[in-house]
């Protein structure tokens, strides 16, 4: 037994000085417990036939239904990215405000958590909001730090507030473990955890983010908004057309609230809500491009026949299948792949299509690398019995479940040092989950939990992911110390959002059990 | 000879790409389709659900080795940054020997058997009524595994052609 303890403790070390080498992070997670299994089978303390499952476990996620989702969702974001929405929005904004520091900060926090909720990516967010609304708000007069921290911390936004593809990822994993936890702690019939379950869970946590930085933004910038006046004179401020503000700000808003309402609506799975989303930002992106009129209209008229589909599912329990409706919905099913064909067509003759599947090809590599790779650290980890080992070392804990699950926290919080999202959840959750999941604590409850502290772990200097993105584009005369004294409030607010979201579990379970029903 | 594997890696890599820009498509294709036939007539093909799966799968697994062969696949650079030049080279030449080729290596050995047999019996789909072909869809394991491994060494080999 113990010198089962001694290869898991030698694994886990090499493991880190593995990643940190800076070689690509799977080859580490997979390469390090295949070479540890060697050497404990050479000693005889490990059966390397554990090892003959590693393919049969690439192929399970390989014909997992959830994961397709995770290509889907990329492939909406990087259309959405680069129709170069963001920037139009911005620049409406801009001049709807003229100027005004606090309702500049404001908006850019509202517009940073659509743009983050509809990409979900940390560093493609980060990079983006840099680059187009940093200038915008040192303009209006937003002081450089406080700058800093908003941009920093609604670029993380985008991991908790749905759709989000780490939500997707920790559902893959929260299901699987939960329901082998609770057979094994004897509870044959456990209510499974979907994906919809974390959505709708991560939904309400979300905005209180969003509200916490609103309120101190509102609260730390008032004495700015005095100093500014100077700024603000310089500032023309345009009228806006309201037209304007709808055809910037309705189309992304419209698609993040069909892809999130088709599934809590529980019309659509995640996977065809994902496949909505990307073809939405399909069209989308053709909309925006130079389209003659006629192929504008056809673009247009399929975005409406997919509403109208989604309508027509919503109320299809109450009609009667007449002839009438079985034709109207023939006509919604050509119009809609009229559109979307005319839409992929002229983004492929702009090039613009070819880029964005790359793109989703060369991210969801990224994703998948780790997926295969955590697979073999996970074999490995249970051919030396690791799992009992967590599992005894978590009961010794002082304070029982909420000592096991700070000690959860603690570790993954740590580990948002180090690694990116993806890499934790497929090493921690099902590592360490098993000795949590077993017992009483809601599913949705600890995922969102782990989402948000994951959350916080990019944000919090010295190590965050989303600082390191803001310094490699930020200007040079934002110092690195501007940086960590930005987001340290905003750090804090991340910690008063996870106090009450273990306060208040309620914030977290309350819209899933009206949304589903359990 | 070092020409001849770097320009055959090249179009392994092309065929690579091709396959997975196709699966991309199609996946993309038939979850609209089937989001279409449930959403406007309350019906579904299994085999335009299969369809889905099986490019979902050859997706997954293929954008493996496209990813590497375009140096995306996520490194830890806090420390590395601070080294010298030479050493990222020298710890991904110990990288590709050490884990690259066993890891790789194992998921294509280790996986005949079952291919094997999933070839012998023309293995389709669970479902009945489904669509054949898993025996090809599973083909893709070992090709992966193959293909990470003649990427890696291309790569280490010319790194030009890892960042292009």
């Amino acid at each position: 037994m113990i010198t089962d303890e001694l290869f898991l403790a030698g694994m886990i070390l090499g493991l880190f000085a593995g990643i940190l080498s800076g070689i690509p992070a799977m080859l580490a997670i997979a390469g390090v417990p295949l070479l540890t299994a060697v050497i404990g089978a050479l000693v005889g303390a490990f059966d390397l036939g554990f090892l003959n499952f590693f393919p049969a476990r690439v192929y399970g996620a390989m014909s997992n239904p959830l994961l397709m989702a995770v290509p889907l969702f990329v492939l909406m974001g990087v259309l959405l990215e680069r129709s170069r929405l963001a920037e139009s929005m911005l620049e409406v904004l801009g001049r709807m405000l003229g100027g005004s520091t606090r309702g500049m900060a404001l908006s850019v926090l509202v517009f940073s958590a659509i743009i983050a909720a509809s990409t979900g990516i940390v560093g493609a967010t980060v990079v983006m909001l840099v680059l187009i609304s940093l200038p915008a708000m040192l303009e209006a007069g937003v002081p450089k730090r406080m700058a800093t921290g908003i941009i920093c911390a609604s670029g993380t936004l985008g991991q908790i507030i749905p759709p989000s593809i780490l939500l997707v990822l920790l559902g893959d994993q929260i299901g699987n473990t939960y329901l082998e936890a609770q057979q094994k702690a004897g509870n044959f019939a456990p209510d499974p955890v979907s994906v919809g379950d974390l959505f709708a869970g991560a939904l309400l946590p979300g905005l209180v983010l969003v509200g916490l930085y609103a309120l101190y933004i509102f609260v730390g910038l008032r004495s700015a908004a005095k100093a500014s006046d100077a700024a603000r004179a310089t500032v023309v401020v345009a009228p806006v057309a309201l037209r304007e503000v709808l055809s910037s700000f309705a189309p992304p808003l419209l698609l993040i609230l069909a892809v999130l309402g088709s599934i809590l609506a529980g019309i659509a799975t995640t996977t065809e809500a994902a496949g909505l989303g990307a073809i939405g930002a399909l069209m989308l992106a053709a909309y925006r491009g130079d389209l003659p009129g006629l192929q504008r209209k056809l673009v247009l008229a399929g975005v409406l026949a997919a509403f109208a589909l989604m309508v027509l599912r919503l109320f299809s329990d109450a009609r009667s299948e007449g002839a009438g409706l079985g034709g109207l919905a023939v006509a919604l099913a050509v119009l809609l792949v009229l559109g979307v064909g005319v839409a992929a067509w002229r983004l492929w003759s702009a090039r613009l299509l070819q880029g964005a599947v790359g793109d989703t090809l060369r991210i969801s590599g990224m994703v998948f690398g780790i997926v295969v790779a955590a697979s073999l650290l996970a074999l490995v980890f249970r051919g030396f019995g690791g799992d009992d080992i967590v599992m005894a070392a978590m009961e010794g804990l002082p304070g029982g479940e909420w000592g096991a699950l700070a000690a959860v926290m603690l570790v993954v919080f740590l580990l948002g040092f180090v690694l990116e999202a993806v890499e934790i959840i497929y090493i921690v959750v099902p590592l360490l989950g098993p000795a949590l999941l077993g017992g009483d604590i809601s599913p949705v409850w600890f995922g969102v939990l782990l989402a948000m502290n994951l959350q916080t772990s990019f944000l919090t200097p010295p190590f965050g992911f989303a600082l390191f993105y803001f310094r490699s584009t930020a200007p040079r005369h934002i110092t690195t110390t501007d940086i960590y004294v930005g987001v340290a409030p905003f750090v804090v607010l991340q910690l008063v959002g996870l106090g009450l979201l273990i306060a208040f579990p309620a914030l977290a379970t309350w819209l899933p059990q009206m949304v589903f029903g359990r | 000879m070092r020409a001849i594997f770097l320009s055959t890696c090249q179009v392994l890599d092309r065929i690579t790409a091709g396959l997975c820009a196709v699966a991309c498509v199609v996946l993309a294709g038939a979850v609209l389709g089937t989001v279409i036939l449930r959403f406007g007539f309350d019906t579904g093909f299994i085999q335009l659900q299969n369809l889905a799966g099986y490019a979902f799968a050859i997706l997954m697994i293929l954008s493996l080795p496209y990813c590497l062969r375009r140096a995306g696949h996520v490194r830890v650079e806090v420390l590395s940054e601070r080294l010298p030049d030479g050493y990222l080279r020298i710890a991904d030449s110990v990288a590709l020997v050490v884990f690259l080729v066993p890891v790789f290596g194992l998921l294509a050995w280790a996986w005949m058997p079952d291919l094997i047999y999933s070839w012998s019996i023309r293995e389709g789909s669970i479902e009945t009524g489904g669509l054949g072909g898993v025996f090809l869809v599973k083909t893709a394991v070992p090709l992966s595994g193959v293909l990470m491994i003649l990427q890696g060494i291309a790569v280490l080999l010319d790194p030009k052609e890892g960042a292009a």
